[in-house]
């Protein structure tokens, strides 16, 4: 979906009641589930 | 729709390929029109679009509309749909041409299919669309770049608006007189990918190299092979030790190197923050505690769309039909051809066309929802909740719109592409109690709680509230048993886009609202009509000798007591409704309803109901005979004076109409149902299991509750 190494990721919020992610990766909006956020690693 | 000229020999087929919210569907709408239909794609329940395009040549082209796809290496069904294709010249849909459509505002991560596409050397177009969001956003395209650098036909073009729609019309004719095949490619292999690419290609040497990488890919699951040439594909991958993954992340990642350099000269951007304004609309929206309520208010108001508006063009279709009816029965001279005409037929056609106002409502609100971009924040944001019990954030809208009809509702998780998911949302929907089992309800609660308040609420209606709420119990509860039961090699996940906010395209709106209400009545009034003729049947014929009785019975007994005319007819009718199949089944299901507290006059109402729920008052009123005033007040009346001929207690006791009232808050009698199941599941297993099931739970609680009330 194209979150690649490299990208800019900025977590947004989260679910209202809980288990969701609301991301934003480069200039695109994702939404995704707790299991697909962990394995994105992140790097300062 | 129109004749199949599609499979002659001389008819082009293009697939339309791209990422979801790309804007391909608006595109595709926007090339076809109203002529497309909906199939399906071979072996899978995922929704097939094929479309007729024609161009100023005469040429009659056949579009075929293939899920939204990121890459060939896919996460869904939907998505393995693209690949699975265009690996397999013998497929069903396998394109002489491709249209790939990409978003230019997100252009960097919309070409990675692409440059897979060409890597497999058909003929293309790269469609360059929302040019209209670009400009809006001060978004420069150097087109004759990129269509330098891609090597393929580039068009700048806006679905929404149209611009440049007929530019790309001239190219696609032009794509079909001199569009090659080429063996240009995009990404050259690696050694490693070279050496098995060439094992393949050994056993299927009509195979390009590259299609023959994605067989090593993905044989697994690769419907069209059969299982010897899986294993002889197996022994290949064995002894290269192809590792799958590792060069699926290689392959990806040279690809989005070798396009981003092109992308990043081709578009110079003078935009600042593109997405600030829906990012300050989802602290809103999809806020902890407003999102939540915001979407409740949303739901309401879609509930009270289909609940009260569309109670006006259901009115008038009834009175149009009832009109029908008369009409008919003025024209033709009495008799079964009379009575088959107006109680059957045109009784179940009314029954049928009646659903399409709230079909029609609740599917224009929801795709104005859809098309606006709110949907998927609201799957987001109830995703969590649903997945315990089974179901997807998206199920939420189907449940809510159930408490007005389930069969909008059932028709709304299309959308929901974890097949499990939306099964299993089918399967329960049901279960929240609907607008047709109200004047049920209303007939019968009476008799169980008394009027009164207590505190300020008054008893009955908290009993209402009561039984709806043990409607919703039942489905999340029934959920979370069918999420036991049901096992799936599927993986659910949830990664959405969450596109920025725009303003709906209306043409989209339409021709998914006309697509739902032709679905519905050819696919399911098929069904409906069928079943309708049969209970009429039931319900007007029993053996010859005993209606001829009943009716002799009737007249005598009414001369006897000096009866009015309508009065008369009222009880010949209950006399003969008695005598009937229908009367016969009833008598013959006693037994078994029995141990609920029903006697068989609630068995014809039970069966009757079947056509739909309310029919349970109508019926009522023609065995007590006073079908002549079927209203529901004086229905309750002549109930609550009816005694039991031999013990002389009341019929509707207490516990009798509990029992009831239970029963209508669990079973599935709504043949309309069974059929948008039916055509929605594309068997008849599921609908079969839903209405054994639901039974089942209606007579096992009825059962408890009459007993344990007696």
């Amino acid at each position: 979906m194209g979150i690649l190494p490299g990208s800019q990721v900025e977590m947004i919020r989260r679910a209202p009641m809980g288990g969701g992610w609301y991301i934003k990766v480069d200039n695109k909006v994702i939404a995704m589930r707790t299991e697909e956020f962990d394995s994105i690693v992140l790097q300062a | 729709m129109e004749k199949e000229t599609l499979t002659s020999s001389k008819a082009y087929t293009i697939g339309l390929f791209g990422n979801p919210n790309c804007g391909k569907s608006t595109l595709f709408n926007l090339l076809t029109g109203l002529r497309q239909k909906v199939g399906n794609f071979p072996g899978v329940t995922v929704d097939k679009k094929i479309g007729q395009l024609s161009l100023d040549s005469n040429e009659v082209v056949r579009l075929v509309d293939f899920p939204g796809t990121y890459s060939f290496y896919p996460n869904s069904q939907d998505e393995r749909i693209a690949v699975q294709t265009l690996i397999n010249r013998e497929a069903e849909d396998y394109p002489d041409a491709i249209i790939y459509v990409a978003d230019v505002t997100h252009l960097e991560k919309h070409l990675l299919l692409f440059t897979q596409l060409y890597d497999l050397g058909l003929p293309s177009i790269l469609v360059l669309n929302m040019a209209d969001q670009a400009e809006k956003d001060g978004l420069k395209i150097d087109v004759a770049k990129l269509k330098k650098e891609l090597r393929t036909p580039v068009y700048l073009l806006s679905a929404r608006t149209g611009d440049g729609i007929e530019k790309l019309k001239d190219g696609i004719a032009q794509l079909l007189q001199e569009g090659t095949t080429t063996s240009q490619q995009f990404r050259k292999l690696s050694i490693t990918e070279q050496a098995i690419s060439d094992g393949i290609r050994k056993q299927f040497p009509a195979l390009d190299e590259y299609s023959a990488l994605l067989y090593a890919h993905h044989y697994n699951w690769l419907p069209f092979l059969s299982i010897e040439e899986k294993a002889s594909i197996e022994d290949i991958v064995e002894k290269y030790k192809f590792e799958s993954l590792k060069l699926q992340v290689n392959e990806t990642m040279e690809r989005f190197n070798r396009f981003t350099p092109i992308t990043q000269s081709a578009l110079v951007s003078t935009q600042v923050e593109r997405t600030s304004r829906s990012l300050w609309l989802d602290n809103v929206l999809t806020h902890r505690v407003l999102g939540p309520i915001i979407f409740l208010g949303l739901m309401l108001l879609v509930f009270q769309a289909i609940f009260a508006w569309a109670s006006y063009p259901m009115d008038w279709i009834e009175a149009i039909f009832g009109q029908l009816a008369t009409g008919v029965k003025g024209v033709l001279p009495e008799g079964w051809l009379s009575d088959l005409i107006t109680d059957g037929i045109l009784a179940g056609l009314g029954g049928i066309v009646v659903f399409v106002p709230q079909i029609a409502i609740l599917f224009f609100l929801i795709s104005i929802l859809e098309e606006v971009g709110y949907m998927a924040r609201a799957a987001f944001m109830f995703d969590r909740v649903m997945q315990f019990f089974g179901l997807n954030g998206r199920s939420m809208v189907a449940l809510i719109s159930s408490s007005a009809c389930a069969i909008p509702a059932v028709m709304s998780t299309r959308n929901i592409g974890n097949w499990r998911e939306r099964l299993i949302t089918i399967m329960v929907t049901p279960l929240i109690s609907c607008s047709a089992r109200i004047p049920v309800y209303t007939v019968l609660i009476g008799f169980v709680v008394p009027v009164g308040t207590i505190g300020i609420f008054n008893q009955q209606g908290l009993a209402f509230m009561g039984l709806y709420l043990l409607g919703i119990v039942a489905a999340l509860f029934s959920a979370w048993v069918f999420k036991k039961i049901l096992k799936t090699d599927e993986k659910s996940f949830l990664m959405l886009e969450l596109p920025a906010y725009r303003l709906p395209v209306m043409r989209n709106v339409w021709l998914n609202v006309w697509e739902k209400v032709k679905t519905f009545l050819l696919e399911a009034g098929k069904v409906i009509i069928i079943i309708s003729i049969a209970l009429w049947g039931l319900a007007t014929y029993g053996p010859s000798k005993a209606m001829q009785n009943a009716e002799l019975t009737a007249t005598e007994q009414a001369i006897q007591q000096d009866l009015s005319e309508a009065e008369t007819a009222d009880l010949v009718a209950s006399k003969k409704l008695e005598a009937s199949f229908a009367g016969h089944l009833g008598k013959f299901i006693e037994p078994v309803i029995q141990p609920l507290g029903f006697d068989w006059k609630m068995g014809i109402a039970l069966i009757t109901s079947f056509a739909a729920r309310e029919v349970f008052v109508g019926t009522m009123a023609t065995i007590y005979s006073i079908g002549s005033e079927d209203d529901e007040s004086s229905v309750r009346d002549k109930m609550a004076t009816e005694r039991h001929a031999d013990t002389g207690e009341l019929v509707y006791s207490m516990p009798t109409a509990m029992s009831l009232l239970i029963f209508y808050v669990f079973a599935m009698m709504c043949m309309s149902t069974l059929a948008v199941v039916k055509r929605e599941t594309k068997s008849w297993k599921w609908p079969i299991i839903q209405f054994v099931f639901m039974t089942a739970m209606a007579y096992l609680s009825s059962w408890v509750v009459f007993q344990s009330l007696t």
